[in-house]
């Protein structure tokens, strides 16, 4: 039995390990089930759904821009997670007073469970920041003409390191 | 094909309607089915493949347009077999579906086009993939050849089969060539190089011509050797314009070491040089790479690095959104690089836009653990600045500067000041260097980032000149700047600082004030990013807040007043707690300790630590570290038990009020005296399983109980405390909770000291006797098994079952 409660041991080691606990469970890194290739279908296929319901009979495209960027690390730049860019694009879009662009954004999102952080009209273009826990974010920009979808896979483990 | 699994012959139409021959039919249609299905994908990868951008351009429009084509016509053969033996007997069809587009929107229909090149890794795959489909479509086609011959059926859609396959496996020999056609232009000539970025072919030109624009450039570099940058710059631009562009092209190739970093020349004869240099080092760094083994610990980041220079090389690939033809269009920009060396970490300047015309142009500056190998990020940052989000295209005017031109620290060294000092004057240097080529009413904005704002607080004491400064996730920019205007910067000069709720690294205040603390700085809104690395993020504020200054328009930035508590609930404690580590540890131990546990740290945060036994070893590996250090003569268990209740308790107060406070505080005392107990190592595995079992179930639930008294056993627990002290502490911890919050309670009531120490005190004695009477049965369970073990090892006896 020992009970050297008042010894000068090197116990801060605790405090680092619990600051680096908490640091570790950043929202950064709180999916690691999907694999980089998942996390972008999962973001393409959820958007196009949306895209398709907010203008029925578009021609919707899709294309991944950068791949498998580090994004893990204290710094957020190690290859241990990736995230992704990717970009789809409606060939059909929205028309009408800001009410009923907004109207016919918002409600298409928000039932597919993305959240409108912001919105902002320029010009022709209604541009509205989304974001869907578990899936990705982006940015979502609406003209009359098209529909065009910028955005970012979750930050997710790399299965190769 | 199996032959012994094929059951044609017992197929015979010939056996009329007898039940032997339905059931024969049946096998055969069955087997056809599962061929089918299991080969008529066969090429799906392949497509899919093409889709991802492995080989685009006009040849790959073609391709993907005939795979697609073949893929559906193997499809319909399989079924049009089936049909033909099903006749009217029942039987489930293959379900087959359809072959993946190459292209959203099918094949030939906004695919790629207007470049041509490709991705070689992806290019060896596709060569994988259709040689692979190519003969199991040869093979299926000769196994439904046999069943529809025994069945007597026409076996033309086997033919079909057959025919797709060997199509198939014809096109990776074309694609073959390709690849070695884009890797030959990837080590490519100096004249390519110089094609990549629209100059001229070097002229034929004898050694004396060579040598005399060489030394007439070496002249100008002795002659200014002691000049500031500017004036050297300047001085290389006028020799540059004495100069035809057969020559310029001639000095970019064949001393393209000197000018790939040289201030001053024009350039794109830089970015054709280091395009040159960037072929070299990928030959080396892949011979390097060849020589090591997989299980070298470096063997990773010396892939990365390989992988990182052959993507220097290749052009970026990028679909825009054609609104007038509403198609995808591919283009492919070429990387432009304006200051290349692989040494170290290597050092580079990526440009994207066009530089020398811009009217605009930002500078970025990143901070720790960026390299060469992992530079991609900062790139894609920088595309993220300047590409119009709805066009994909590059916005005329502006261009970005990625500057990894310094030595950034990895997170051991990143409290060292050190190579902020040699970065500053290395972009200072830079910043004076590159003027020369802008436009003169170029407005320049410096975006810099974690360490990068203290290496660009070195470079503006420098006297480097920008019109705009932003400083993101800061940990402070030296000891001497406390305001903006203790930077003497020019009247107009614009200070910006975003600040992301969560942003750890301006917690530290490791290099000092936290810049978004200055009074006379303008704070721009982060609000919705988090941590030290979103500041790029796509939909964010801050994002847009960093476009708008790049793009001048003022109005739409966004601003903010927050503290630190209205960010993230704890910062300010936590930037207390570190705060009080600083004043405990010395700074040349914390240099040395960070160093050591920076591996200890990545394999953390890399989730290489999960098990209780590899949380075992991490701390048994932080304790060494430690140790080696003496950090225990700077801060004690007591100590640090102290500073950590207290903030644990302050953060929890703020969250649930005083008694969820206490009660936090009361866990990490807790905590803290089990340690006291225990070695650490083994502390941290018991704590990691006891949480998972507890989870927030009470001692009282008879099954908890038990799985704790086991644990208890299984850590041999009681080889350091006896049961009794363990009740004794979880006693003497509720207590002291118990009597803290009470006190602060009678006392909010309105009672005097003295009274509401003797409620306390009373409430604690109650608190106290509950714990002891509620964790009793587990205590004497404890003592029980702690007695059967003794008297087990007195007789050699091994009844401990470790077995969880």
């Amino acid at each position: 039995m020992t009970a050297a409660s008042n010894g000068r041991r090197p116990v801060a080691v605790t405090g680092v390990l619990m600051a680096l606990t908490l640091v570790a469970c950043t929202p950064d890194q709180e999916n690691d089930t999907m694999t980089p290739e998942q996390s972008r279908q999962k973001l393409i296929s959820e958007i196009i759904t949306v895209i398709q319901a907010m203008a029925p009979g578009a021609r919707v495209d899709s294309s991944v821009e950068d791949r498998d960027l580090p994004c893990g690390g204290l710094a957020g730049a190690e290859y241990t997670s990736v995230h992704s860019y990717v970009v789809v694009t409606g060939s059909a879009g929205i028309g009408g007073t800001e009410t009923d662009v907004m109207a016919k954004t918002r409600t298409p999102l928000e039932q597919k469970g993305w959240k409108i952080t912001r919105n902002r009209k320029s010009g022709e273009t209604s541009r509205f920041s989304v974001d869907k826990p578990g899936t990705g974010s982006g940015v979502l920009l609406v003209s009359p003409e098209d529909i065009v979808f910028n955005g970012e896979t979750l930050c997710v483990d790399n299965p190769d390191r | 094909m199996g032959q012994g699994r094929d059951p044609s012959s017992a197929a015979s139409r010939a056996s009329g309607s007898s039940a032997s021959s339905a059931v024969a039919a049946l096998a055969v249609l069955r087997h056809i089915a599962e061929l089918a299905e299991r080969d008529a994908p066969a090429a799906d990868r392949a497509l899919l493949l093409l889709r991802d951008g492995a080989l685009v351009g006009e040849a790959a429009t073609r391709l993907a347009d005939e795979l697609h084509r073949v893929a559906g016509a193997v499809r319909r053969a399989f079924l049009e077999a089936f049909d033909q033996v099903a006749g009217g007997t029942p039987g489930t069809p293959p379900a087959l579906g359809y072959p993946p587009g190459a292209c959203r929107g099918g094949p030939g229909n906004g695919c790629a086009r207007g470049f041509v090149g490709g991705d070689p890794e992806r290019m060896r795959a596709l060569e994988q993939q259709l040689t692979s489909a190519g003969r199991t479509w040869e093979d299926a086609g000769s196994t439904l050849a046999r069943l529809l011959t025994g069945a007597g059926a026409d076996p033309s859609p086997a033919h079909v089969i057959g025919q797709a396959g060997a199509w198939t496996a014809g096109r990776p020999a074309d694609i073959a060539r390709r690849r070695h056609q884009l890797q030959l232009q990837l080590t490519q000539s100096g004249s390519a190089a110089l094609a990549t970025f629209g100059l001229p072919p070097v002229p034929t030109m004898g050694e004396a011509e060579g040598r005399r624009l060489t030394s007439g450039l070496n002249a100008v570099l002795d002659r200014t050797g002691n000049t500031d940058p500017a004036t050297r710059a300047a001085a290389v631009r006028r020799y540059f314009g004495t100069l035809t562009t057969g020559e310029c092209s001639w000095l970019a190739t064949h001393q393209a070491e000197l000018v790939g970093n040289l201030d001053g020349a024009p350039v794109t004869l830089r970015y054709a040089a280091n395009r040159l240099r960037i072929a070299d080092a990928l030959e080396v760094e892949q011979a390097h790479l060849a020589t090591m083994m997989p299980t070298d610990p470096t063997y990773q980041r010396q892939a990365d690095r390989v992988e990182a220079l052959r993507g220097f090389l290749v052009p970026h690939l990028r679909r825009i959104w054609d609104p007038m033809s509403k198609e995808m269009l591919e283009i492919g920009t070429f990387r432009q690089f304006l200051l290349f060396d692989p040494r170290g970490d290597g050092r580079l300047a990526e440009v994207t836009g066009d530089l020398e015309n811009a009217d605009d142009v930002a500078i970025q500056v990143p901070g720790i653990t960026n390299r060469l190998d992992n530079f991609s990020a900062i790139a894609a940052d920088a595309r993220q600045l300047v590409i119009d989000p709805r066009t994909r295209r590059l916005a005329p005017g502006a261009a970005v500067v990625s500057w990894l031109g310094y030595d950034t620290p990895e997170l051991g060294d990143a409290v060292d000041p050190a190579k902020a000092l040699v970065g500053g004057r290395q972009l200072a240097e830079f910043r004076a260097g590159i003027g020369v080529c802008l436009k003169p009413t170029a407005k320049t904005n410096l975006f810099a980032h974690s360490y990068g704002t203290l290496v660009s607080s070195k470079a503006l004491q420098n006297g480097a000149a920008f019109d705009t400064i932003t400083f993101m996730g800061s940990p402070g920019l030296g000891s001497n700047v406390n305001s903006v205007a203790d930077f003497r910067l020019p009247a107009g000069t614009k200070v910006y600082d975003l600040r992301a709720p969560g942003d750890w690294v301006s917690y530290t205040q490791g290099h000092g004030k936290d810049p978004a603390d200055f009074a006379d700085i303008i704070r721009l809104d982060a609000g919705d990013s988090s941590g030290h690395s979103q500041y790029y993020k796509l939909n964010s504020s801050s994002l847009e807040n960093l476009r708008a200054i790049l793009f001048r328009r003022p109005q739409e930035l966004t601003f903010t007043g927050t503290h630190l508590d209205d960010e993230l609930a704890g910062a300010m404690e936590a930037r207390a707690f570190i705060a009080w580590m600083r004043s405990q540890v010395p700074a040349e131990k914390v240099l040395k300790l960070g160093v050591d546990m920076d591996p200890i740290i990545q394999d953390v945060l890399a989730g290489r630590v999960r098990t209780p036994a590899e949380w075992s070893g991490a701390v048994q590996r932080a304790k060494a570290v430690f140790t080696q250090h003496r950090i225990s003569e700077d801060v004690t268990l007591t100590e640090l038990d102290a500073e950590l209740g207290k903030l644990a308790r302050e953060v929890a107060a703020k969250q649930g009020g005083f008694l969820a406070g206490n009660r936090v505080e009361s866990a990490v005392h807790l905590t803290t005296w089990l340690l006291s107990q225990m070695p650490p190592e083994k502390t941290a595995a018991f704590g990691v399983e006891l949480a998972g079992i507890l989870g927030d179930k009470s001692l009282e639930t008879p099954e908890t109980a038990i799985k704790v008294i086991r644990l208890v056993n299984d850590y041999d627990v009681l080889d350091h405390i006896t049961p009794t002290e363990l009740q004794s502490g979880l006693v003497a911890a509720s207590a002291k909770r118990t009597f803290r919050s009470s006190y602060e309670g009678f006392r909010a009531a309105g009672l005097s000291e003295a009274q509401a120490f003797a409620q306390a005190t009373t409430a604690a004695t109650a608190a106290g006797a509950a714990v002891y009477t509620t964790t009793t049965p587990v205590i004497v369970a404890l003592g029980f098994q702690r007695g059967i073990d003794n008297i087990a090892d007195l007789g050699g006896i091994g009844t401990k079952d470790k077995a969880k």
